[in-house]
């Protein structure tokens, strides 16, 4: 009853013609920003968060929320006609997709990824609307030491799943947390690594930082190479899925969304961990695994909304404990927190508002993106057309404006270049920013529970692994790193044996 | 392993010798008492650590071809060097030339010097980006961007 009745309080948010406007805006911005490849949504998020300075938080938050889940949809468009994933979420996708693409079944893969992902977010809303409350009222218990093991867990997992050596994803990680520090010291009051600039008294804004590691360093690694793309020669008639089509989707839809949704919660997961996972279930579970990569529509059908559910269990340790489990979700925070809001378990009962309405505008933002992808989608196919070479000073652009329009500072558009030929070359030599980005966010967060923690057992380490939950945050940390370790182990083995 | 990997490894390792040396000066303190400096050891600590695991795991790596060159395609470092001085000149010249001049600049600059359009198309594309964009973000949104040589914010009183 208290579920229906929080989401009922939701809507009168979410339906307000403002919020609608914006939601319109965020899942609109969201789909072009997810066709058009060089700008993801951790882009475009960043862009567009000046904007929301002006107008109130919970229409800022149900814009971004609209670009997040947005971009999965608008992704999946790319990924099919294009065989180029609009955002990573969607790399997946391009297996199956661009196979049934070129069998003639662009339309059937085009619809099913738009009906699963409504269906997925659908699902997604009543699952947050259910978990939600339970597990602020769970994270009232958490103190500084479940709060930094929970974090470290965040940051293995992130460093886990990273593409890269683990290695670079480990420097990645200590570095994001070294940049995390500079600034005042909330305890001392000293400044850390400012050298000189009053400017970095606050620390190192992560507009400018976001910027150029995904935006500038982008486009610098598409400008490299001569963008040429064909687009599969496609038809679009036929895209609402046939009964077969359905009854080969509709267990990979539920799967992915379940899956998608619980992974999209754990600290590092999200859409592009979903999305991978989906599919190799669906693989596993299928009776015809060989169908897999020739165009199965369960290919296309799981992680598609796998990804979409995601978006919406990301929103769970934002929301309820107040930590972002990725690069976009902090954003989320930095949104909240300029807004003067704390995320935390306590914001579900002081802001209503906008806590339900951002879950509600998440359904009628669903909506929208079936709206605006299944007819318009000879539109989103137009836009793909449109040349690189014309697209990337306009990516810049943008970019110095978004980073100018936070502080009017010229230091944070120095630091966004700086920062964009940064990532560029560390890109190419194959690391991995998004852990950097995390551990950049939660750095501070980290190191005021580490301190807190110390002072109040009175610098005694040992109370991380003696409280319980403490305790289970690392364990499940040293496992991953360790499970890394394992194919090390066993090529060295290997090694030493061939030797002897 | 590629070209660069050995000397980004060394860099990490004297970048974390320095943020451990600047995390001592601040205070290290103690574990009852964490100083300003106290994370900053051992974030620094740990960077060193990874980034030797790092060079070590490279130099151990039996590497069967010479590792694979930073640009692969010729003319891709002019082509990245070239987009780069786009934006750096739109912040350096913004304080002096405004908004407007330095967007249009940049725009026509990065149409023709990369992968070269038509003159009448680049500054036909820059010309209306530029205003639409000065238009938006400045008298819409109110960013305060430096007015410049043209001081377009007169033009605010003419705007409804």
């Amino acid at each position: 009853m208290e579920v229906i009745a929080n989401l009922a309080q939701g809507f009168g948010v979410a339906v307000q013609p403002t919020n609608l406007l914006f939601c319109f805006v965020g899942v609109f911005v969201g789909t072009l920003i997810g066709v058009l490849p060089g700008i993801g949504p951790l882009g475009a998020i960043a862009l567009l968060l000046p904007t929301t300075f002006y107008i109130p938080p919970e229409s800022a938050l149900i814009m971004l929320a609209g670009i997040y889940y947005g971009a999965m949809y608008g992704g999946s468009t790319t990924s099919v006609l294009v065989n180029i994933p609009g955002e990573a979420a969607s790399v997946v996708t391009c297996i199956d997709g661009h196979q049934m693409a070129k069998q003639g079944r662009a339309g059937a893969a085009l619809g099913i990824a738009a009906f699963g992902s409504f269906i997925g977010g659908t699902i997604t809303v009543f699952l947050l609307a259910l978990l939600a409350p339970p597990l602020a009222r769970m994270a009232l218990t958490f103190g500084p030491p479940e709060y930094f093991s929970l974090m470290v867990l965040g940051l293995c997992i992130l460093v886990y799943l990273a593409n890269g050596p683990i290695s670079k994803a480990l420097v990645m990680a200590a570095l994001g947390i070294v940049l995390g520090i500079v600034g005042t010291d909330t305890i001392s009051g000293r400044s850390r690594f400012t050298f000189g600039f009053f400017e970095l008294d606050d620390g190192i804004g992560i507009i400018p930082v976001v910027m150029g590691l995904f935006g500038v360093s982008e486009v610098l690694l598409n400008v490299e190479k001569k963008m040429e793309r064909s687009i599969a020669a496609v038809k679009l008639k036929g895209l609402l899925p046939t009964r077969q089509d359905w009854k080969e989707s509709l267990g990979p839809i539920f799967r992915g969304t379940f899956l998608g949704f619980f992974l999209g919660i754990l600290p590092g997961g999200g859409a592009i961990l979903s999305s991978f996972a989906s599919y190799a279930m669906e693989k596993k579970l299928s009776r015809k695994p060989e169908s897999f990569g020739r165009g199965a529509i369960a290919g296309v059908a799981g992680p598609e909304t796998a990804n979409n559910a995601a978006t919406g269990g990301a929103f769970i340790p934002l929301l309820t404990i107040g930590i972002p489990t990725n690069a976009v979700m902090a954003l989320m925070l930095g949104a909240l927190v300029i807004h003067g809001l704390q995320p935390g378990p306590l914001i579900m009962k002081e802001q209503p508002a906008l806590f339900w309405g951002t879950i509600a505008s998440m359904y009628l933002g669903n909506g929208m993106l079936l709206l605006l992808n299944l007819p318009f989608i000879g539109l989103w196919v137009q836009i793909l057309k449109v040349r690189y070479t014309l697209l990337f000073p306009f990516i810049l652009l943008f970019c110095l404006i978004g980073v100018f329009g936070v502080n009017y500072s010229l230091l944070d558009t120095w630091l966004m270049l700086g920062f964009g030929v940064f990532g560029y070359i560390l890109r190419k030599l194959d690391y991995e920013m998004a852990p950097l980005v995390l551990a950049m966010i939660l750095g501070p967060l980290f190191e005021n529970a580490l301190r807190q923690s110390l002072i109040i057992f009175n610098g005694n380490p040992l109370v991380f692994f003696t409280r319980p939950i403490s305790g289970a945050f690392l364990a499940g940390s040293l496992l991953l790193l360790l499970s890394n370790l394992l194919p090390w182990m066993r090529r060295r083995k290997k090694y030493l044996t061939d030797d002897d | 392993m590629k070209r660069g990997d050995g000397l980004v490894g060394f860099l990490w390792v004297a970048l974390g010798g320095y943020v451990v040396f600047s995390g001592f000066r601040l205070g290290f303190g103690s574990f009852a008492s964490p100083g300003p400096g106290f994370i900053a050891v051992w974030a620094g600590s740990l960077l060193i650590l990874f980034a030797a695991g790092l060079l070590v795991q490279g130099r151990r790596r039996r590497q069967p071809a010479p590792p694979a060159p930073f640009w692969a395609e010729p003319g891709a470092g002019r082509r990245v060097l070239l987009t780069l001085a786009g934006p750096v000149g739109f912040t350096l010249l913004l304080k002096f030339l405004g908004f407007f001049l330095c967007a249009l600049l940049m725009l026509v600059y990065l149409f023709r010097a990369i992968h070269p359009h038509r003159w009448r198309l680049a500054l036909l594309l820059a010309g209306s980006s530029a205003l639409v964009c000065f238009v938006v973000f400045q008298y819409f949104l109110q960013i305060q961007f430096p007015p410049g040589l043209l001081d377009l914010h007169r033009l605010k009183g003419w705007l409804p």
